[in-house]
């Protein structure tokens, strides 16, 4: 009995060592600011993934929402208070998650920041809403992120898949002048279904034909089948909306390529991944796709603005475009607390409904919580040409699908 | 009723360890309900929900020696079928727009839809395992392997009862820690009957020496099937608690990650007993929730000059493989926690199944 009882008791010792550090979280911190903010600085909490699968998209958006807190805080912060930003790691769980938004509210944070997802952000914006705070999530475009399902001091940064889908069809249809279109959806996650659904959606409302829309399988690799489909139609159509992702993504591209199909190709932010952009190196410059941002000064004066902060800080550019919905965020955060004079949550969730933001990722104006919080957002349209990407300007669709 | 405390009143004696494993934890419970405040509570309610997923896995892997990758995909199967049924005919309509007819106007309170949740993963688990029963060592770890992947298919593409790969919302947050507590609790108790009854003790021996089980006419197949049914009905309700714990999910939340979390607990404590399913679910617990701590706090307090994440992950793992390498039978190997000679079925009543060495 003495081998297992001296492991036991170390381990046992060990986990409650390690359980009862778990005291004070915020150093130096230990007054919570009030939700009015009549502590000394105000707290912006984060609850941003740092390990697990969902680290990728939220990993990046935080060092961006560090750096802008950094150069409010050059400024004068926000409301003549220093801003701190104190993010605990989500670790891909949504309990965790959860459990980070109550911790950080206790401490006193007066906004909560929430993962790039749905199934990830929303425990974090539920925990806001219910601390009458503002929750807001970096980069989640599913449609479900909106004040009707999680409260109505609850936003999401980026555009819905509903204005991904719409921008994709009415640029085509009205800047393009494409008037007929075939649709290949890859069933395997509903991303790729739904945005079909949307670009389908406003490219019939525009006025446009679509010929018809066939369907792929991620993980296949054989796109023979849909191929014969393609070339038995009577007519070619204008464009093909190809709605799938990477690694299958680049096979559809080529195999249609090499069968002589000519056409320009459209898709969404799937298609913002440099490795397709190598991929199609060499099949000319028809393809075509919808995204977020536009990581180049030629994105206008604020990106460059932003990229010689970051060139300064870190000395190198970024190396993901998703560094800016972090400050994006931030500073929406700063500009609605300043518009409210005020940290309380009604009050700031109200100035963001009011106000229209200037941002990294495009003008932004959020619709009123009875109507969802739905994200009237610019996108991004960019060209692949020949191993690069070339951005064709923001555009914005007049008619949002429902979602 | 006399005869009902009577029993109780054997079942207390006879087991005395049983108490020393429940007492703790339902303390635990109640001072958390009544001091400890909503993330403590929250952390409890995963605790316990964890623990049932872990003692559903100790009942079939324990006894039978299988060790089953399958068990989250029937916590899934129960997560979904208490969600569908507990859900408002309206909620429905936003979540899941394509659920059939049928089921758009059923709505049943919260324990009932839970129960038959648990029900329904126990039917699935006795309609498709019995074949995999007759499997053994890796051919049987595979096959339950490749029944988790193919549950997971399934509920990411049965558009009509899960919404497809899509999150499902809409749920109203019904576990509070009283509820989780008292289901933990209960179900350590069909742990600790189930491993002591006759089905434990024959599956347990057949473990041991599944020739020499079945020489003195032990049916090894179908008693492996009945542990499989029982433990799937346990995934299937602790599914069910937490679907309304979280309240947003999707299948991919039934996978390899949670899989992983519930066999490390198991086999931390030790598969083959009771104590050992509850007492790696609260030592995993207890060092995620510590390291989770520390390592925010090192981050927070900027205490190294560069950010650290994933040590808690890290550290987990080497926790696994210290105990797999120490004790690879896990903490509590063969004999419930506290057993004395003086046990409850005579000297050797844990280990009377265990062939000699």
């Amino acid at each position: 009995m003495r081998s297992p009882l001296r492991v036991f008791a170390a381990l046992g010792t060990l986990a409650i060592v390690l359980a009862a550090c778990g005291a004070n979280v915020i150093p130096g911190d230990s007054v919570p600011a009030s939700p009015g903010g009549s502590g000394d600085k105000i707290i912006i909490g984060a609850s941003l993934t740092l390990t697990g699968i969902q680290a990728p998209f939220d990993e990046p958006g935080l060092r961006g929402a560090q750096l802008a807190v950094d150069e409010l805080n050059k400024k004068g912060g926000i409301l003549g208070k220093q801003v701190e930003l104190v993010n605990l790691d989500g670790k891909s769980d949504p309990v965790i998650v959860g459990n980070n938004a109550i911790q950080l509210i206790e401490n006193g944070a007066v906004a909560i920041i929430a993962p790039c997802d749905f199934d990830f952000g929303s425990p974090a914006s539920r925990e806001a809403q219910k601390a009458g705070l503002v929750g807001i999530s970096t980069c989640a475009s599913s449609p479900l992120y909106n004040s009707t399902n999680l409260g109505d001091k609850q936003f999401t940064l980026s555009m819905w898949n509903t204005t991904m889908g719409s921008s994709a069809a009415e640029f085509s249809f009205k800047e393009k002048g494409w008037k007929t279109a075939y649709v290949v959806t890859d069933t395997f996650i509903d991303y790729t279904t739904s945005l079909s659904r949307y670009f389908i959606d406003s490219f019939k409302n525009a006025g446009g034909t679509v010929f018809a829309e066939d369907t792929y399988t991620q993980g296949a690799q054989d796109f023979s089948a849909q191929l014969q489909r393609i070339q038995a139609l009577p007519a070619q159509p204008d464009v093909f909306f190809v709605s799938s992702y990477q690694p299958d993504l680049g096979t559809i591209i080529r195999t249609m390529r090499s069968a002589g199909i000519t056409a320009p190709i459209f898709g969404g932010d799937s298609y913002d991944d440099p490795q397709l952009v190598e991929t199609l190196a060499d099949l000319g410059t028809e393809v075509y796709f919808i995204t977020h941002s536009w990581a180049a000064p030629d994105a206008g004066p604020a990106m460059k603005a932003f990229l010689d902060v970051w060139q300064a800080k870190h000395g190198a550019a970024p190396d993901t475009a998703f560094v800016v919905t972090g400050w994006d965020t931030v500073n929406i955060l700063a500009q609605a607390m300043e518009k409210a004079q005020s940290t309380d949550g009604a009050a700031v969730a109200k100035a963001m409904e009011d106000l229209t933001f200037d941002l990294l990722t495009g003008k932004l104006d959020w619709s009123d919580a009875a109507s969802g919080h739905e994200p009237n957002k610019e996108t991004v349209v960019v060209q692949i040409t020949q191993g690069s990407t070339k951005f064709l300007g923001w555009y914005l669709p007049e008619y949002l699908p429902k979602p | 009723m006399g005869s009902l405390l009577t029993g109780v009143a054997i079942l207390i004696r006879g087991h005395r360890q049983l108490l020393i494993l429940i007492v703790p934890i339902a303390i635990f419970a109640v001072v958390t309900q009544l001091v400890g405040g909503t993330l403590l509570g929250r952390i409890a309610i995963a605790f316990f929900i964890n623990l049932m997923v872990v003692l559903s896995l100790q009942i079939f892997t324990g006894n039978s020696g299988l060790l089953s990758f399958a068990h989250v995909g029937f916590m899934g199967i129960g997560a979904y079928v208490s969600a569908v049924l507990t859900m408002t005919p309206e909620a429905k309509a936003f979540a899941i727009p394509d659920l059939y007819p049928a089921l758009v106007p059923v709505t049943l309170p919260f324990i009932p839809a839970v129960l038959i949740g648990g029900l329904v993963a126990a039917v699935v688990a006795a309609v498709v395992t019995f074949p995999i029963m007759r499997l053994r060592e890796a051919a049987s770890v595979i096959s339950t392997f490749a029944l988790l992947v193919i549950i997971q298919v399934i509920l990411a593409h049965w558009h009509e009862l899960t919404n497809g790969p899509r999150s499902l919302f809409g749920l109203q947050p019904y576990t509070d820690l009283p509820t989780a507590a008292l289901w933990g609790v209960i179900f350590i108790v069909v742990a600790w009957v189930f491993r002591h009854s006759s089905i434990g003790l024959r599956l347990r021996a057949s473990q041991d020496s599944e020739p020499a089980a079945l020489t003195i006419g032990v049916n090894v197949v179908r008693l492996r099937w009945i542990a499989f049914i029982v433990s799937a009905f346990i995934a299937g309700f602790a599914g069910g608690l937490w679907a309304h714990f979280v309240t947003t999910f999707s299948p991919r939340a039934f996978y390899l990650i949670e899989t992983f979390v519930a066999v490390t607990m198991l086999i931390v404590g030790g598969p083959r007993t009771v104590s050992g399913a509850v007492i790696g679910t609260v030592i995993v617990t207890a060092a995620f929730q510590g390291l989770r701590t520390i390592e925010n706090q090192i981050n927070l307090e900027r205490l190294l000059p560069f950010q650290v994440v994933g040590v808690t992950e890290i550290l987990l793992a080497v926790v696994l493989i210290v105990v797999l390498t120490v004790r690879p039978g896990g903490l509590i190997e063969e004999r419930e926690i506290f057993s004395g000679p003086g046990g409850p079925l005579g000297p050797d009543a844990d280990s009377a199944a265990k062939a000699p060495p």
